[in-house]
């Protein structure tokens, strides 16, 4: 009988086991930052420019839904950018909210920027200026002094089409469980599907 | 940090309500410790039929105590082997309790003098580790208090790590800003590791270390190879408690949500392993009984014969 308990309950922790590693956060991605990866990636690589690194994402599998990676919290004077890669120019937005806003945000309330500055890193990638297919790449920085909060990077796949008050699907646990599959650099160069890469940039002053 | 640097009152007012706080556990100390009237009188009784079995017959016991100690100074002390291990065990914790709310007293008091005083930075790192030293000190105190008098039970014991850890997170964000300096993505792998055992390891240790007389006759342990299961259970649910409280922000506490997160995951890891090998222990030692009480060729054929 202790014997089943036990494994009833390592079913159950297994269910339940987070997204990315022993480290990560639980649920959601913890961002990839880009200096992270120059400084731990020094001796092995040099050509950063065609090296494939953050966090992807599969479009068809995150199509109508949203990705959200957490950056941690942050407060004081800080520069704060991103970079995403969307290959086939799919219709997606860029968008860094703090936790009350991503609360908002995923439950269809009216939701926001908490700081004037961080509206400058939101992008609707279909209302762009100029469209590069050759090589769609975006990236946005801001140097702003932001309030004591933790601060998400999301990317709407269609989930929210209004920042103001909407009915919204969310998925339930088992739906969730298909995101903790994650996509090595390979499967981005092996095939042509449609994948999404993003990474965050925060840099201290010294 | 910032707020520590912008003016004294913020120091202040912290000072006063860790005092405040310090009184208040020392009165609901010794309101917890106090025995009852009714247990006061048995504990009376039983000391006095104890000395008048052993060393009087029809006398009045209480008449011989009070010769006894009308003739105190003249006659001999009691060797300490004479008393029964009992008050020699509950003599040894009053010692320890008073040790540690005294030396817990100072600490803060000294602590605090030096932040008020001088505003270097050195001077502000140690007087906030004094601070935070003298109050972990006072709450061991209380601790020792309630086992003295058999007070200390499983929700004390939970009740003081959790202030433990409280006390032990704000101080190493608010006071000495080791903590929430770095997000967690830009942290490195190391910095990660340091920073969950600063804010989980280091409490159960101060907790577990510092030595508890018979804390585990009034606290159930179950012993294991690695560490208990239900301890690690009561932290994935402490974890997981803290983690949706703070993320749905019906406390607001970013930085506390910033570290439950990894805590969490730490502790599903945790339980997960001490389950995983469990088990497999349980079935490593069933297939040994199991081939040892096994009956061999010869017992099975004389049962298959009748």
């Amino acid at each position: 009988m202790n014997t089943i308990t036990n494994i009833a309950i390592l079913i159950v922790i297994i269910l339940i086991l987070p997204v990315n590693g022993i480290l990560g956060h639980h649920r959601y991605q913890t961002c990839e930052d880009y200096d992270s990866i120059v400084n731990s990636r020094s001796d092995s690589s040099d050509d950063y420019e065609n090296y494939n690194y953050g966090n992807y994402m599969n479009l068809d599998l995150y199509e109508g839904y949203f990705f959200v990676c957490k950056i941690g919290y942050i407060e004081g004077e800080v520069t704060l950018g991103w970079e995403v890669k969307n290959s086939i120019n799919a219709n997606i937005s860029i968008i860094v909210l703090n936790n009350d806003n991503l609360n908002n945000f995923i439950s269809g309330n009216s939701y926001g920027h908490s700081n004037m500055d961080l509206a400058d890193l939101y992008l609707d990638w279909n209302s762009r200026a100029s469209i590069n297919e050759a090589n769609p790449i975006e990236n946005r920085e801001i140097t702003t002094n932001l309030g004591g909060d933790n601060y998400y990077l999301v990317i709407n796949y269609g989930y929210r089409t209004t920042f103001q008050v909407e009915e919204v699907n969310q998925k339930n646990v088992f739906d969730n469980l298909k995101y903790a599959r994650y996509l090595s650099p390979d499967e981005d160069t092996s095939d042509d599907s449609a994948i999404v890469r993003a990474t965050i940039d925060l840099d201290y002053p010294d | 940090m910032l707020y520590f640097r912008e003016g004294w009152n913020y120091l202040l007012e912290l000072y006063f309500w860790i005092l405040i706080g310090a009184i208040l556990l020392v009165s609901i100390t010794i309101l917890l410790a106090r025995p009852s009237p009714k247990n006061n009188a048995n504990q009376y009784n039983y000391d006095n039929l104890e000395v008048s079995l052993e060393e009087t017959t029809g006398e009045n016991p209480i008449d011989k105590n009070s010769e006894k100690s009308n003739t105190k100074d003249n006659d001999v002390e009691p060797d300490e082997e004479e008393l029964p291990p009992e008050v020699i065990e509950k003599l040894e914790r009053r010692k320890w309790a008073l040790g540690f709310v005294i030396f817990g007293s100072a600490f803060v008091m000294m602590g605090a003098i030096l932040l008020f005083l001088s505003d270097f930075e050195f001077t502000t790192f140690l007087g906030s580790c004094m601070m935070y030293v003298g109050t972990i000190a006072l709450i061991k105190g209380a601790s020792f208090e309630l086992q003295k008098d058999k007070k200390y039970n499983e929700l004390s014991s939970v009740v003081f790590f959790l202030l433990i850890f409280f006390i032990n997170f704000i101080l190493l964000t608010e006071l000495l800003g080791v903590l929430g300096t770095y997000a967690w993505a830009v942290a490195t792998p190391d910095r990660k590791v340091g920073d969950l055992l600063l804010i989980y390891f280091l409490p159960y240790v101060i907790w577990k270390l510092v030595p508890t007389f018979g804390a585990a006759d009034n606290v159930k342990s179950d012993k294991s190879f690695l560490l208990e299961t239900r301890t690690a259970v009561s932290l994935t649910i402490f974890n997981y408690i803290i983690l949706t409280i703070t993320s749905a922000e019906y406390i607001f506490w970013p930085i506390l949500n910033q570290y439950a997160g990894p805590g969490f995951q730490v502790s599903l890891y945790l339980l997960f392993f001490i389950i995983a090998s469990k088990i497999i222990l349980n079935m490593v030692l069933f297939s040994r009984t199991g081939e040892a009480d096994r009956p061999n060729f010869r017992q099975w054929l004389a049962r298959r014969k009748k």
